[in-house]
């Protein structure tokens, strides 16, 4: 009998108790616990209860103190190779640490300023930059990956999980890999494919039986497609549209749509052309002499009632009820007039009739069919990027009063809108009266969206307009109405902050001295307004300190 | 010199209530095993908190913390009973004790009363040694996970007399704002001070050890004014070189002070790997100590070494090993 089989006889009697089993300890002579053993085994001479917790205590302390290493088996994994880009300086190290605990938004600057500067990521920050939790925050393909350095791949090769998004596919697993691979890993072997060898990548999607493959998993290979479109991916994207009708039949006729001589994109075009026609109205009678001449219309003819080859071509028949807007009123054949004009390109239009985007708005807003018109180009203009008629739509759209907040903001237009040209936008519409506001705002809205840097002279602007409220601290305009209207949804203080933070990590650095010279001394009466102002000019100071420290210009 | 940093020290205990408390604790401890730990698990609220009141008004917070520990045990899964017969066989240990504090040697007595939470005595202290410390590591926890009294332990170890000393308070740990590592220390060893900037940091000092039959216990009595200097990993080639060395040292020092809780180890060239579930520190591969389940910064320590051998530093509580700092290299870090 040895120490580890009495603990278990006292485990087992403490468990069931001594009222049920009385204690019984066998001494032995067995060694190397000869001593011990026999010890517990006399151990107490009261009651049960008081024999056990002694034995239990003393075998306890002997459990402790006699405890050995675990053998370990050989060396699993190789160790890190050695480092291709330069280590950050122990300064670089510190700013990222006060990025990653007080200025999130800040962390992606500074991956890229390190990037610039050929510098990897210290390796004490590795483990939490590759964790689930800044994955949503931080790009990783773009931001990540290129600054782990060797260190970082290594070890999100041992984390695994979303770290392992790092790691760059081994060469083997891309040749030869394919009939094992799970889906994630098939969608990352025809990304790299792609880059170099595209016309394999291609035999490889010719071989899926689409059919069987989950939605998930077609999902992830169609996206792996979006990247290097190419006229060659239309016979494969054909293949998946006649095969599947949901799970990844949008996303392939989005990707179909993009390519514009497409047989897809054709056939969208020739449905869509015998429905629209500009005409030219003549003015009412008594109009304006400023608005005497003829002005367009765009007349619409629905399309006839549902074919099949409507269905093959991934338009749905019937309107999705839980779509983010209501279809009602448009009927079955508006709502697949919509989803024509999604797929086509907007430019088609212009080229067609000769006119502006912002003309062919003002003639489809006098359409009977308004709104089918004006949706199924602002999903066409987002769907293919067009940043022409993103605007235009998106100035329309800012120009009419009914429209709710989320109505201008749909579609994700301001996404690609250029930068300059939102910085005008945003310009004109801030000193102006009467939009509404609050968080749901249109303008705070516009300036979430507006996340690239900002150009010196709209940073300028800004800092202009946030010194001219701080020194009111009145709700004499829109944007100062936003900010207290999130104020108030916060609480008193704070708040206010809360909504001017994300403006921080985007102000031009060259605006340092605007921000102590403007924006401070009109803070200095209004306490939340000091806070912020000099929390803005902590960040821009920390910034340029970052950009110093990696030697970016 | 500055003035020492100040530590909360609640009074001696009183011996009649440790004798009192001692009585309590064994019927409680008997009754429990009589009845079966298969009840525990089953028993009400009141059932735990009487007896943790009883050990507060008894002047054993300590205790009072170690049985605060045994209602999460009875639900931490396979293996519950075993880790809950260990803790009453601590328990049991204890109670016997508080029954015959008085008779006992002083520097038993001492290492109980560490136990049941009390800092050493400034004026009681057996032990004084000057010499050069750096701040080796901190542990804090705020209570959450046993509904425990928040604690802190900083780990000091000195230059030239080569001895790990323990700071500990326990108590409401500082609120507000976290200070950023920008914010300069205010003193190195100050237990509530600035860890994240004192950590590394050289001073002389003198230290004074508790009555105690293995000294860790101390408390700051004067510190020289800085300039502090920050450690170099090439300053610290201490600790085992081997797990087995560690594991006797571990066993050396548990029988002399049978209430050790947490023991110093510096480990040299240990890798950490992971085996099945399991995260371990392997000394040249061939043996490996468990690293603590619940530790969070299990990737840190395998992102600094990369699979190279680096040194660590931690607590051993004789089943699993919580890691404090490393150093490798250039870098020397807290984690």
């Amino acid at each position: 009998m040895t120490t580890g089989d009495t603990w278990d006889q006292l485990v087992t009697t403490a468990f069931l108790g001594t009222r049920r089993r009385p204690l019984r300890l066998t001494p032995t002579t067995e060694e190397p616990f000869t001593d011990l053993v026999n010890r517990l085994a006399q151990c107490g001479q009261g009651e049960d209860a008081q024999r056990l917790l002694g034995a239990a205590a003393l075998a306890g302390v002997a459990r402790r103190a006699g405890q050995s290493a675990i053998p370990v088996a050989k060396r699993a994994d190789p160790p890190a190779p050695p480092e291709r880009l330069r280590p950050p300086t122990r300064r670089a190290t510190q700013l990222l640490q006060t990025a990653m605990h007080y200025h999130r938004d800040l962390v992606p600057e500074w991956l890229q300023v390190a990037r610039l500067a050929g510098v990897h990521i210290p390796h004490e920050c590795l483990p939490e930059l590759l964790s689930a939790g800044w994955a949503n925050t931080v790009n990783i393909t773009s931001n990540l990956a290129p600054v782990v350095g060797e260190r970082g791949i290594w070890l999100a090769r041992q984390m695994g999980g979303v770290a392992r998004r790092v790691v760059p596919l081994p060469t083997p697993l891309i040749t030869t890999g394919w009939e094992t691979a799970n889906s994630m890993t098939r969608a990352e072997i025809i990304s790299a494919l792609r880059r170099t060898d595209p016309l394999k990548a291609n035999e490889l999607l010719l071989s899926i039986d689409w059919a069987k493959e989950s939605p998930s998993a077609r999902n992830l290979l169609l996206w792996a497609m979006a990247e290097h479109l190419s006229p060659a991916d239309e016979p494969i994207l054909e293949k998946v549209m006649a095969t599947i009708r949901t799970g990844g039949a949008n996303l392939a006729a989005e990707l179909l749509a993009r390519l514009p001589d497409s047989s897809f994109a054709r056939r969208m075009l020739a449905r869509a052309r015998p429905t629209l026609h500009l005409e030219w109205v003549a003015p009412p009678p008594f109009a304006r002499i400023s608005e005497s001449a003829c002005f367009a219309r765009i007349a619409v003819r629905l399309p006839e009632s549902p074919t099949p080859d409507l269905e093959k071509d991934g338009i749905q028949l019937t309107p999705d009820p839980f779509s983010q807007f209501s279809q009602k009123g448009r009927g079955i054949r508006g709502h697949i007039l919509q989803q024509i004009l999604r797929y086509i390109p907007p430019s088609v239009w212009v080229e067609e009739w000769g006119l502006s985007p912002s003309e062919l708005i003002r003639a489809a807003q006098l359409s009977d069919c308004r709104d089918v018109l004006i949706d199924g180009w602002s999903e066409a203009a987002a769907l293919h990027r067009d940043p022409i008629w993103c605007e235009a739509l998106l100035l329309a759209r800012l120009a009419e009063a009914r429209q709710t907040p989320a109505q201008i903001m749909a579609n994700g237009l301001a996404n690609f809108v250029p930068s300059k040209v939102l910085e005008e936008i945003i310009m004109a519409m801030l000193p102006k009266e009467g939009y509404p506001v609050g968080i749901g705002g249109v303008t705070y809205q516009l300036l979430e969206t507006h996340c690239h840097p900002w150009s010196r002279d709209f940073s300028v602007f800004m800092i202009e307009e946030m010194a001219r409220c701080a020194a009111l601290d009145q709700p004499t305009t829109a944007t100062l109405r936003a900010w207290r209207s999130l104020a108030f949804t916060y609480g008193p203080d704070g708040a206010l902050w809360r909504a001017l933070h994300p403006f921080g990590s985007r102000l031009h650095i060259s605006v340092l001295d605007v921000l102590l010279n403007r924006l401070l001394p009109a803070a200095e009466l209004s306490e939340r307004w000091r806070y912020c102002a000099w929390n803005l000019v902590k960040i821009v100071r920390f910034r340029i300190e970052l950009y110093h420290e990696m030697g970016v210009a | 010199m500055t003035p020492p940093p100040t530590i909360s020290n609640p009074s001696r205990p009183r011996p009649t209530f440790l004798a009192n408390g001692g009585r309590d604790l064994s019927q409680w401890l008997s009754d429990a095993i009589y009845n079966g730990l298969s009840s525990l698990p089953e028993q009400p609220q009141p059932f735990w908190d009487g007896i943790v009141n009883r050990m507060v008004d008894a002047d054993a917070p300590g205790v009072a913390r170690l049985l605060r520990r045994l209602q999460p045990l009875t639900k931490s899964g396979e293996g519950w009973p075993d880790r809950v017969l260990d803790q009453l066989g601590r328990l049991h240990l204890l109670a016997e004790s508080l029954l015959r504090y008085e008779d006992l040697p002083e520097a038993l007595q001492g290492d109980i009363q560490a136990v049941l939470g009390y800092a050493p005595h400034l004026d009681e202290c057996v032990l004084q040694v000057a010499d050069s410390w750096v701040v080796l590591g901190r542990y804090a926890n705020n209570g959450g996970a046993f509904n425990d009294v928040p604690t802190v332990r900083m780990w000091l170890y000195g230059k030239y007399s080569r001895r790990f000393a323990c700071q500990s308070v326990t108590g409401p740990l500082p609120t507000g704002r976290p200070l950023s590592p920008d914010e300069g220390p205010d003193h190195p060893f100050a237990i509530r001070g600035n860890f994240a900037a004192a950590f590394g940091l050289w001073a002389d000092a003198e230290l004074t050890f508790g009555p105690s039959a293995y000294p860790l216990r101390a408390v700051v009595r004067q510190v020289c004014e800085g300039p502090y200097n920050m450690a170099t990993p090439s300053e610290l080639q201490i600790g085992y070189v081997s797990i087995s060395a560690a594991l006797e040292g571990y066993a050396e020092a548990l029988s002399a002070n049978p209430f050790l809780e947490q023991f110093p180890v510096a480990l040299q060239n240990v890798i950490p790997t992971k085996q099945g579930n399991t995260y371990l520190l392997c000394d040249d591969f061939t043996e490996a100590l468990p690293i603590w389940p619940g530790f969070a910064n299990v990737w840190s320590l395998f992102a600094l070494s990369g699979g190279e051998p680096i040194s660590v530093f931690g607590e051993w509580e004789g089943q699993f090993f919580l890691p404090l700092s490393v150093w490798h290299k250039e870098a020397f870090i807290a984690v």
